[in-house]
């Protein structure tokens, strides 16, 4: 093979580089390889500037995100002015429920450095994982499965449960 | 004077009303030239008897020349009037079809929207384009068919009894005979056919399952029990075929039979006949040749039959399937359509489904005019119920709404186009450019006898971008007009100022927008431009080199060659044709959308296919799939389409091709192109690419707000903004506004209310789907613009816009449960307090 396109047939395009990503984020680790390539497809990169918005409070959205690079802060606008309530970093996945509805944010993501983030959107996603066997349902478990997890940890930990909507966890939703 | 007819409602008029409608004179034209063919058919059956009779009989020549000539001035008359005949039945057929699809068409949109709900779009389309296809021919040929059959076979046969009466009998009483053999057969073989058809689906059905369960025949190891199950139904499959075959032999046999039995007895009787001296020689010729034709009118009869059948069913179907009255009249009629005042009034409105489920309870509200009130409630709690029912979408099944006094219900749709509008939560958005969406409600008023702006025309452009600003559609109709392309010598002008601003633009805000942009320069490689682009960094000028695609051009094939160019965009093209076979092999139906990522055309992905499939198996690529890959590599955008890479070295080589590109065509033909220039308008780029002298990166989030904010301020310098923002007005939405995004296709929905400003503003969630930027702007043109002026109800998602509304009412389970104006419903602490503060 000539020099010219010895990366191709390695690992060198970007869609490989997103299957990469796609891959270790646990949501997806259970689709099939070939659910996961049309996935690739239809994900995009997106550079953020310091202080740009991923995406604002009260915004409707459906795309989720992963940090490739830099980092992001989550930040709630209070009549006190705005309050940074958390951060995320290289690798993090934020906002997966987006990927079953449209969902209102609550917070805004801005960039805190420079951000490189892989965009997942809903739209694209299921046109294409609803044509891939049974992607979308593998998908929603994996959802699903998180919310329960999550509590557990909260559980395990000690947090308490008694913020949660109607004093209930937010598994019984 | 329209007919009576014109008010039967089309599902109600018969098939058979439509051979006449409108068609009368040319019905009784068809049956004219009928008697006058069917005449000039006797002609050369009686001819040819004369001819053997009195010309070969008495040798007379002079006589064989007459008769001749008339034989064959009478064949080619009733082929021509045939000719007409058909002409004719074709244009009655083909008018008739137009006309019912126009009516029904008009009928099907009058239906309420519960019957869409019941009926899906892919039925109505075959409803009124294939299934009126046999009901159309039926009709053009219900008059001419069965009146030249049955004239003719009554012609034939009246000439057979002049030539002998017994035998003429006797051929009729041989079709009559195979009337009664033939159509039971035929009935066994309907039968048998059925069943045929039963055990293909059983089959089928065995060999998608066993398929489908692939998995468990393998783990139970279950072939043999399959190929049992499926032996049996392939046993029951070829017995009903040969029973089918068996029949439809038999018919055929019998159709022979009796086809070769009339000549028979013809041939013995009546040559017993002519022996015996009781019967001519030419009267037997003559005989033999008119029984022949008696066939074809029979067997066009029968087929006329069965299209009678088959039309007469369809047309019934899709009769039936619309067979449903419209819940309003369309127009006003015997007067001018109301100008209602702006007060509503709601009066113990009840709104059932089904068996009797309330969606609306005994709701009650009073609205003045020019009132400003909001719905709110959770979801299904009937909000957006009230607000359709008042816009008359919904019929309601109890109680009453009243517009300006007049009871909803009983107003035509004119009436409510005249004084309402509505922007629905998913507003629907049609295929054709920004500009005839934005004009869609004004086009409808104007078509209904009203008009959006005062002297009856329509908007001017002025209005059209001040409403665009309001509703913040501005910028985006100035981005889809910067996408644009002109042609330079079309545009002198535009040209010339969009190079202005190109360096005006370099000076603002090359440096501060630098990480935005992609920099046309000679020496290095542009990701976002194909990889043609890159090689020859121009475009061409004369129409001999748009017309012949790069790939195919041997001069640009040699220069490849030279510039050992050729190889690695072959092994590009080679290695983007496997991934993209790969990754589109594995799913069934590839959407539209995922083509717009890959540098192969949806036309074009078979031939690819087969490329990879060969290279796959080892095989050396042909000639014309290596000009293919070369095509592909030298479409690939390695800036866009992900599954395509262009290393260092490669871009390096393809920089480096450059000059002796542009040093080549200079040579040869120095006018065929033209070259990036800083000073020169660069031909099939956008207007924002040349503006920018670049391409706005895709990947850095909001460069094209900011660039094209920069772009603005130049274009109002430069004096060509409203011409760059027409070109935006122009752009092609695509099918259902594709190319729009959600909140795109409110703000048009939004901008046609605002051209309309009806009376009376029904708005359903409709900023929901914007950002909250530009939820509170429109809010504020609504409340500035309309308030005290025009009624609006609007049903409300967010409840922060609530302050701008003079009174709220909260719904719950179909039932206004509380009403007042915000203040006085959050004091209170109850329903609304619960919404917007959660329960306490």
């Amino acid at each position: 093979m000539s020099s010219f396109t010895e990366n191709n047939s390695q690992l060198c395009c970007e869609h490989d580089r997103i299957m990469d990503i796609l891959r270790s984020i646990p949501h997806f680790s259970e689709l099939q390889v070939d659910s996961l390539k049309v996935m690739a497809l239809v994900c995009n990169h997106m550079n953020y500037q310091p202080g740009a918005n991923v995406f604002g409070a009260g915004d409707i959205d459906n795309k989720a995100y992963y940090i490739v690079e830099g980092t992001a802060e989550v930040i709630r606008a209070t009549d006190q002015g705005e309050v940074v309530v958390g951060a995320f970093a290289q690798g993090a996945f934020i906002g997966a429920l987006a990927l079953l509805s449209d969902v209102k944010r609550l917070f805004f993501l801005r960039a805190k450095t420079p951000l490189k983030c892989l965009i997942i959107p809903r739209k694209k996603l299921s046109q294409t994982l609803g044509q891939s066997g049974n992607g979308f349902q593998v998908f929603l478990k994996s959802i699903a499965a998180s919310i329960v997890a999550w509590e557990e940890v909260q559980l395990r930990s000690g947090t308490s449960i008694k913020s949660s909507p109607g004093g209930a966890g937010v598994s019984l939703l | 004077m329209p007919s009576t007819s014109e008010y039967t409602p089309v599902t109600k008029k018969s098939i058979y009303s439509w051979v006449f409608y409108k068609n009368t004179h040319l019905q009784l034209l068809v049956v004219g030239i009928i008697l006058v063919t069917v005449a000039l058919r006797l002609i050369p059956l009686e001819m040819s008897k004369r001819i053997i009779n009195e010309a070969v009989g008495m040798r007379d020549l002079h006589r064989l020349y007459l008769y001749c000539g008339i034989y064959i001035v009478s064949v080619v008359l009733a082929s021509v009037l045939k000719m007409v005949i058909n002409l004719l039945q074709n244009f009655i057929g083909e008018r008739t079809l137009k006309v019912l699809r126009e009516r029904l068409y008009a009928h099907a949109l009058s239906l309420p929207l519960n019957f869409y709900r019941k009926t899906s779009p892919g039925q109505v389309i075959s409803y009124m384009i294939t299934e009126m296809i046999p009901v159309a021919n039926f009709i053009g040929s219900a008059v001419a068919v069965p009146a030249v059959s049955l004239l003719t076979f009554l012609a034939y046969f009246i000439y057979l009894f002049y030539l002998n009466p017994y035998l003429s009998l006797m051929a009729v009483a041989i079709y009559t005979a195979e009337v009664f053999v033939i159509p039971p057969i035929q009935k066994k073989f309907n039968k048998a056919n059925r069943e045929r058809i039963d055990n293909t689906q059983k089959v089928s059905g065995i060999i998608g399952e066993a398929i489908s369960g692939v998995h468990e025949v393998h783990s139970n190891a279950s072939i043999p029990l399959e190929r049992n199950r499926y032996r049996r139904a392939l046993q029951k499959l070829y017995r009903s075929t040969l029973v089918m075959n068996a029949y439809k032999y038999g018919i055929k046999f019998s159709n022979n039979f009796f086809q070769s039995l009339g000549p028979f007895s013809l041939l013995l009787i009546g040559g017993y006949l002519t022996i015996k001296g009781r019967f001519d020689l030419g009267a037997l010729f003559a005989f033999q040749a008119a029984y022949d034709k008696l066939y074809q009118p029979w067997k066009d009869l029968m087929e006329f039959w069965q299209i009678y059948i088959d039309s007469s069913v369809r047309y019934k179907q899709v009769m039936d399937a619309f067979d449903i009255e419209p819940d309003h009249e369309l127009e006003a009629k015997g007067r001018a359509p109301y100008h209602l005042d702006g007060d509503i009034s709601v009066r113990h409105l009840t709104y059932a489904v089904g068996s009797n489920i309330k969606l609306l309870d005994d709701v009650s509200l009073e609205i003045g005019e020019g009132e400003h009130v909001a719905l709110v409630g959770f979801s299904g709690s009937g909000k957006s119920t009230l607000a359709l029912c008042i816009a008359q979408l919904y019929k309601y099944t109890g109680g009453s709404v009243r517009i300006g006094g007049h009871e909803v219900a009983e107003l035509s749709k004119q009436d409510m186009a005249h004084n309402l509008g509505m922007v629905a939560q998913h507003p629907f958005i049609f295929n054709g450019t920004v500009w005839d969406n934005l004009m869609y409600s004004c086009d409808a008023l104007t078509l209904q006898g009203g008009g959006c702006a005062r002297n009856g025309r329509p908007p001017t452009l002025d209005k059209v971008i001040e409403v665009a600003q309001q509703v913040g559609l501005f910028l985006d109709v100035l981005s889809f007009g910067l996408r644009s392309t002109i042609e330079p010598d079309e545009y002198p002008d535009l040209a010339k100022a969009i190079i202005h601003a190109r360096h005006e633009f370099k000076a603002e805000h090359g440096q501060d927008l630098a990480n935005d942009i992609e920099i046309y320069t000679h020496d290095s490689y542009v990701y976002y431009g194909s990889v043609a682009a890159n090689i020859i960094t121009g475009a061409p000028l004369k129409d001999n080199y748009n017309a012949a695609p790069l790939h195919e051009w041997p001069l640009f094939k040699d220069f490849l060659v030279r510039q050992e160019l050729m190889n690695p965009l072959v092994e590009l093209g080679t290695t983007l044709t496997r991934r993209v076979v790969d990754i589109f092999s594995s799913i069934g139906d590839v959407p539209e959308e995922l083509y717009k990522e890959s540098p192969i055309r949806q036309e074009d992905f078979e031939q690819y296919k087969s490329i990879a499939d060969h290279l796959e198996r080892g095989l050396k690529p042909t000639e014309e799939e290596v000009a293919l890959l070369l095509k592909l590599a030298l479409n690939c955008i390695p800036g866009v389409h992900k599954l395509g890479s262009i290393s260092d070295e490669l871009a390096r080589m393809i920089v480096e091709a450059r000059t002796p590109f542009r040093k080549m065509m200079q040579e040869r033909d120095p006018l065929a192109f033209a070259f990036l220039d800083e000073d020169e308008y660069m031909r099939g780029r956008s207007i924002q690419d040349n503006i920018v002298f670049g391409r706005v990166k895709p990947d850095s989030a909001g460069a094209e707000e900011r660039i094209n904010q920069g772009i603005m301020q130049l274009l109002i310098m430069e004096g060509v903004l409203e011409q760059v923002v027409e070109m935006g007005f122009h752009f092609e939405v695509g099918s259902m506004g594709d190319r729009l995004s959600g909140g795109q296709r409110q703000k048009i929905a939004l901008a046609r209310i605002f051209l309309k400003t009806p009376h009376i503003v029904i708005l359903d969630e409709a900023t929901a789907a914007l950002d909250n930027a530009s939820q509170k702007r429109v809010q504020s043109v609504i409340t500035r613009k309309w308030k005290g002026i025009n009624t609006v109800v609007a049903v409300i998602h967010r409840l922060d816009m609530l302050v701008h509304y003079d009174r709220v009412a909260v719904l719950k389970a179909g039932k206004i449960i509380e009403q007042g104006t915000y203040e006085q419903l959050i004091d209170k602490k109850g329903a609304l307090y619960e919404l917007v503060y959660g329960k306490q």
